[in-house]
């Protein structure tokens, strides 16, 4: 960590917002299995938040708000859409059943958001920032690219002994397949799942208040691979090339929340 | 319904203004009970029309929170005087109201927009930070279980 303090802050992102606020709910409906190890490791860092509410560690903003309410409303649509017109009592039944689960997904998202502080944001400043964490994403496709084993592998074949180029093209590439799997999974998945505007903003508003509070360490805890560590394959090692540059650029570590807990712990 | 609502929210403020919770105690029950009445009258005619399931959805919710809500308020109007909740009730209620009129104005038209469920979810929460909704579903927890398993599975929390 770049700053040499103790305090710290985290910007709990939307995804554990609502992997905690879910894994609530889950114990409140009689602790329905959810399998995502996600929900399971936001859990705790909220019940520290509990225990320490008076440090106020854990931060949020309007836009977190927001986008949790807004991927929960999707979901909820995208599951009632599903629902062909049946009877009208059938029907009614099962929107109120709906309802009812809302409410306690609701209930759940306050109980977290109150363990929580908002924090303000100055407009301005945000969308100035957003266009550089922009910027900053399609500065990480250029690295990517450029960091493509392809060059080196070729490299090394154009420098090793003639009449041998073919063992040292072999040998680099042997040496070499773990990076060329991982860079092109990486580098695609950003192509098809780029970060949207919000994840802009959000990345803004940490870096808003990294420059605000100086003395202040600030993390993002998030299970979103636009910030943290990803799986890109089952069989793969967990890939940390976006926090290791969000940590480079900005001196914002960004973990998921079982890692932000260790860290706040230490 | 916003009339009533307006009816409602006068006597608050003379509630917390005069200190006194008597000469209004009657008339704010009264029109409670009416706003119940012509909330569950729309949510009826709504679910008679035959637009999509999730269109239907939006309004119906926000009409189940706005009872609740109305139905906590009624509560604590009811016990105002045994539990001294005068002005806390009026003070409460006049922080949730301007919400209860943006849901209602929807609710009357019959008519849901892209916010409307936002607006019901805020609305919740604002009715808890001021002690005015009240949750416990009477429904066995096995059904609401799998339809909670059903919407966990359509949230990605990697994107």
């Amino acid at each position: 960590m770049n700053k040499t303090t103790n305090e710290k802050k985290v910007i709990i992102d939307t995804s554990v917002l609502i992997a905690a606020s879910l894994n609530h709910t889950s114990n409140e409906l009689g602790g329905i299995l959810i399998q995502d190890h996600f929900y399971k490791i936001s859990k705790p860092l909220f019940s520290y938040f509990q225990k320490n509410l008076h440090k106020e560690i854990g931060v949020v903003t309007l836009d977190i708000e927001n986008i949790a309410r807004a991927k929960i409303i999707n979901a909820v649509i995208k599951k009632i859409s599903q629902l062909t017109r049946v009877s009208h009592s059938q029907l009614s039944k099962n929107l109120n059943n709906y309802s009812d689960t809302l409410m306690y997904i609701t209930n759940s998202l306050l109980k977290n958001m109150n363990l929580v502080t908002r924090i303000p944001v100055n407009e301005v400043e945000i969308k100035k920032l957003a266009l550089r964490a922009h910027h900053f994403y399609e500065e990480l496709k250029t690295k990517l690219r450029r960091k493509n084993p392809k060059k080196r592998i070729n490299k090394r074949a154009r420098e090793g002994i003639q009449g041998l180029k073919g063992y040292f093209r072999k040998f680099a590439k042997e040496d070499e397949r773990g990076n060329i799997r991982v860079y092109k999974k990486l580098l695609k998945k950003l192509n098809k799942n780029p970060p949207d505007i919000n994840d802009c903003r959000i990345l803004a508003q940490a870096i808003s208040l990294s420059k605000r509070k100086k003395r202040v360490a600030i993390l993002i805890a998030s299970t979103d691979y636009h910030f943290s560590k990803v799986k890109l394959d089952a069989d793969d090692a967990l890939n940390t090339f976006i926090p290791d540059n969000i940590m480079r650029n900005f001196g914002i570590k960004c973990d998921w929340p079982d890692s932000i807990l260790n860290e706040i712990t230490k | 319904m916003l009339e009533q609502i307006n009816k409602l929210e006068n006597y608050f403020e003379n509630m917390e203004k005069d200190g006194k919770v008597d000469p209004y105690l009657k008339d704010s029950l009264s029109t409670i009970d009416q706003i119940r009445k012509n909330l569950n009258k729309l949510d009826v005619v709504l679910l008679l029309k035959k637009d999509a399931p999730n269109q239907l959805f939006e309004l119906h919710h926000l009409i189940n929170v706005n009872l609740l809500i109305f139905d906590s308020m009624h509560k604590r109007l009811k016990m105002v005087k045994e539990s001294n909740d005068n002005p806390k009730i009026a003070i409460n209620s006049l922080n949730v109201l301007p919400f209860l009129k943006e849901g209602v104005h929807n609710i009357n038209k019959l008519r849901r927009d892209e916010l409307t469920l936002d607006l019901a979810m805020s609305l919740q929460m604002v009715a808890s930070r001021n002690n005015l909704f009240h949750f416990e579903s009477s429904k066995p927890k096995k059904n609401l279980g799998k339809i909670f398993g059903g919407i966990v599975e359509g949230i990605d929390l990697t994107v």
